[in-house]
Parts: C-alpha cells; structure tokens; sequence
C-alpha cells in the first residue's frame, strides 16, 4: 500500500460530513470519474468487515480519486439536521460528495459504489443524476423470481439444520402459524400481515416497473453497471440469471457486469473471496476505463467477470 | 474533532482527537483502545460517543485504529495483539504530544482492555487504566469466537467458501484471525494481570463472567488496588451480528465519565 496517498477531509455544510480520500501517489488519468462510497447501513465508512477499504484502495490503484465517506449522522459526520427522511438525507449527503470532489477536484463525471442500503442509494443516484457514469452495486435490494422462491424452499428442505428444528416443532414456522393462532389478537394480527404481504406485491410490482423505466433511462445514456450478488442474499438471489428474469425488460445491452458469488457471504468476508472479487473489480473497472490502468502493468491477476452481452 | 493520520510512513494510523471546550477547564488526556474485528465495528459508535462525552467533561481524548484495522494503514490479516500493543504506544506518544499532558488513562474494551492494560503497565505515564469487559482468558475469547461463526454457518443454506489460504488463517466473524493473531491472543490468561502497575485500575464488567472472578483474584495476587462494578444488561459486543450495529450502553458510558471526573 506505499503506493497510495490517503488523507481526511470535511466538507458538506458546516464541513459536518467527514470522510478518506485515497488517491495514487502516482497520478492518475484527469480522464477518469471519481469514485464515492456509500455506507453500508449504519456501519460506518470501513465498511462492514472493512470491506470499503478493501475497495477504496483496489480502485485507487487504477489512477482514481475514492472517497469513502460517513452520510450525516453515522460514523464522524455530524447528525443530520432539518426534516429530510433518512433516505433524502442520504441521497443530499451524495450530492455533497460530488460537489465536495467538483469543487476540489474538477470532477465532471463520478462512479458510485455501495454494498446493501449503500448500493440501494447508488442505484437511486444513478438515476437522477446523468454526471454517474457507473455503479458498482453490491447486493442492492432485489424482489424474488418464481423460480428464486422455489429454489430457496427447496434448499431449506435439504438443510439439515432446518430439518431437525421442523422434526422438533422447534421451527419459527410453528411459532408463527401454530402458536399466533391461539388468540383472535393474533389472528388478526396474522390478517393485517396478508393484507400487508398484497401491499409489498402491489409496491414490488410498480416498483419493478419504475426500475424498469429508470434503467432504460440509464441504459441509454450509457451508464455502466456492474452487479454482484452473494449468498447472504441467497434467500432471494439464488441464481445466476435472476436478474434477467425479474427485469426482462431492461435492454442492458453490454453495459452490465454481472457477478455471481453464491459462496460467499453478504460482506465478502474470506479473505479468498474477497481477493476474487477486488480482481473482478480491478478487471470490470480497467474495461469500462481505457484510461485506467495499474501502475505496474503486470503480474496483475484479473478474473474475468461472467457478463452478459 | 480533529480526524487525522499519524505514525511512520510505513505504519500510518488513523486517529481521531477530541480537545475539551474552551469553556471546560482541563482534566486530563485519555487513549481508547478498540477491540478487534466484529466488536470493532460494533464498538464505533461507542467510542465516539465515550470520545465526546469525556472531553465535555475536559478530558483530551484519542481514539485510533490499530495497524490493519479501520481507517490505519494495512491488511485485515497484517498485525497481532504484540503489534496493536505497539500502536498503542504510538499513539499514546501522540496523544501525550497533542495534549500537553505529562500522563494520560488507557482505556479498552475486549482485547482492547487487554491492550490498555499492556501500556499501563509498561509505561510509567500511565495514571487510570478502564477495562470494560476485558478479555481475561485468550483461549476461551478464541473458542467463542469459532463458535458464533460455526453457529452461524450452521444455519447457511449454501455453504460459504473454505478458505484455501494462507495456512492457520479462519474467518471468524467477518475477519481473518491470522496464526499470529491467535497465538498472541491465546496467549492471555489471568496470570498477565498479575504484572504491576502504577495506574489506577478500574474494571467495568456487562456481567458476572468467570473471567472476571478470574481477573480479580490475578489482581488481588499482586496486590493491585481495584476498583470493579459489573453493570447488567450492557452487553452489545455480540448484538446484531448481521449488521455490524450496536446499543450506545449509556449507563456504562455515564459511570466511565464519572468514575474518571
């Protein structure tokens, strides 16, 4: 890592959002976007299991400017003020960034990279604001497909941990059917809860089709995306090609890289894992990017990411 | 608060500085010393919170990453509880230079406990050490460990990975414990808190743990005045595993203050 520069800053109002910038000490192309890192859920901006550094540091490498930096009222940012929702907070807190690093870096265009909530504002970003020229999302918010559904239940049948939970009427399954219906509370309880699982299918519904729509939008213009999918969010991504069946109406074109990482879990914590996907970073970013290269040139392993053309 | 990186080119830290208010007259310095891995993260928010609630109270306080951790310099499999130790020193050199302060408390958490009171008693600028819920008995910390992640693995639909390389190394949690790392830390054992000190040692336990008897009979054998309260109920350094997030213990953290004032 000697050949990286990182250093603090503070910017936003008040200078209340705090945050790393990692830069190559060799400089990199002025052609290249910046890079802005979103938290994961409240985890501050290491990210979970330090994975944002992992991050910061591989794509710095390539000549890019990174910040990864704390949304108002996590980590070392100051708490948020005024009346936005969380998710308008954290999307303003973005758009801070950018103009944090236009102003102090000449930044025309920007590459968002999130994992969980953070890929989830990514995306959002992306969407309204046309100077994103990439988003590497990380297990964003995805619905099931039919056939996610039954994989998942099937696979639950094979688990031999949940197996004996059922055998031994230990299940959460028995506690939320059985034991809910013993009184008429609970029941309609239990009453409120279909209503609700018709409300989130309605709300999935339209907003599959507004994703649809934004992601044309995006496609475009071309917009480059790269998604990567783990096994901690198997439950509902477990397959390769989910996406295609949930978004069947997306022209991707070449424009997205998609990667799926059924063995690892939600935070790509192995260290094996890990270094597969930094290499998969390091390749998609050096495809999309002429003007991003390794300072060395060589002896870089890059693992070719499975993409869909 | 002043966020900033410190330490040798080669070994840069991470820290964050909190200077008490103008308005507060001066008390003192302090160092907060992080545990290691999960309980790093869910302890972030702690420490800032400790951080800022200390120097309200006129405490100089500094709170870093250790080598390979956080914001610092380095790998998640570079660095053992001999190297954190030696961060610690470094920052406590920092801490002493940035405040002013002749001498200073430790204070840990976890293995971070264990770091704090390595300082305090090899340094002699050491005045108050703080242990919350140190870690007393190396190996038993490293069984449990392996333990939550087998239980959680146990529950994978699709199992992750093995790790292939390098050889010794396990995740554990979400971070790589090296061979190093577990040597060191099984290393621990009540006996280590037999060495003397000059600091004034103050134990806060989340409950009534066999490690703590253990520690306090270690503290009694040496005859190491002690001051020890458990406070039930405070206990966030297995919460919310999937998330990384924990309580802000507001009682432990009010009492620390006051025990400090």
């Amino acid at each position: 890592m000697l050949s990286l520069r990182e250093r603090v800053v503070r910017f936003g109002p008040g200078d209340g959002l705090a945050g790393i910038i990692t830069t190559r000490r060799e400089p990199g192309s002025e052609a290249l976007p910046c890079v802005v890192i979103i938290n994961a859920g409240i985890i501050h901006r290491v990210g979970p299991n330090r994975l944002y550094v992992d991050l910061a540091r591989t794509i710095a490498l390539l000549g890019f400017t990174v910040l990864r930096f704390d949304l108002a009222g996590l980590g070392d940012s100051a708490a948020m003020r005024g009346t936005m929702s969380l998710d308008e907070s954290a999307l303003h807190d973005v758009q801070q960034a950018f103009a944090f690093l236009a102003a102090s870096r000449g930044a025309t265009r920007f590459l968002v990279v999130g994992l969980c909530s953070g890929a989830n504002y990514g995306i959002q970003t992306a969407f309204m604001e046309p100077r994103v020229d990439a988003v590497l999302a990380i297990d964003p918010s995805v619905a099931r497909t039919r056939r996610s559904t039954i994989v998942h239940f099937a696979r639950r049948l094979k688990h031999m941990a949940t197996m004996r939970e059922f055998i031994a009427f230990r299940h959460p399954i028995f506690r939320r059917t059985l034991g809910d219906r013993r009184s008429m509370a609970a029941a309609q309880a239990a009453a409120g809860q279909s209503e609700r699982r018709v409300e989130i299918a309605a709300a999935t519904t339209a907003s599959l089709a507004n994703v649809t729509t934004e992601l044309n939008r995006t496609m475009d213009r071309g917009m480059r995306l790269m998604l990567v999918f783990t096994g901690g969010v198997n439950h509902m991504y477990n397959y390769q090609k989910q996406l295609f069946d949930l978004l069947p109406d997306v022209d991707f074109r070449d424009l997205l890289t998609l990667r799926y990482m059924p063995e690892t879990d939600h935070t790509v914590s192995d260290l094996d894992s890990r270094r597969e996907l930094m290499a998969d970073v390091t390749a998609w970013l050096m495809m999309v990017f002429t003007e991003a290269r390794h300072p060395a040139e060589q002896g870089l392993a890059l693992v070719p990411s499975e993409r869909r053309s | 608060m002043n966020l900033f990186f410190f330490g040798s080119s080669g070994r840069q830290l991470f820290g964050a500085y909190h200077a008490p208010p103008a308005s507060v007259p001066t008390r003192g310095a302090a160092l907060l010393c992080p545990p290691w891995g999960l309980e790093y993260l869910v302890s972030h928010r702690i420490f800032r919170r400790l951080a800022v609630r200390l120097s309200e109270a006129g405490y100089h306080v500094l709170r870093f990453d250790y080598y390979g951790t956080g914001d610092s310099a380095g790998e998640r499999d570079e660095g053992d509880l001999t190297s954190w130790e030696s961060d610690a020193n470094t920052a406590a050199d920092e801490l002493r230079d940035m405040s002013g302060m002749a001498t200073f408390a430790t204070i840990g958490v976890r293995l971070g406990a264990v770091v704090a009171w390595r300082v305090a008693t090899r340094r002699s600028d050491v005045h108050t050490t703080l242990l919350w819920d140190p870690v007393v008995q190396g190996t038993s910390y490293v069984r449990e460990m392996v333990a939550a992640q087998q239980e959680i693995d146990r529950w994978l639909v699709v199992p992750v990975k093995k790790q292939r390389s390098p050889e010794g190394t396990h995740n554990v949690l979400g971070f790589p414990l090296t061979a190093a790392m577990r040597t060191t830390i099984e290393a621990i054992t009540p006996e280590a808190f037999e060495t003397p000190t000059r600091a004034n040692v103050k134990v806060f336990n989340s409950d009534d743990a066999s490690g703590s008897s253990d520690l306090y009979r270690a503290l009694h054998a040496a005859g190491t005045p002690f001051h020890a309260e458990t406070i039930a109920g405070q206990t966030p350094w297995r919460e919310d595993e999937a998330i990384g997030a924990s309580g802000l213990s507001v009682l432990v953290l009010e009492r620390m203050v006051e025990v400090l004032r």
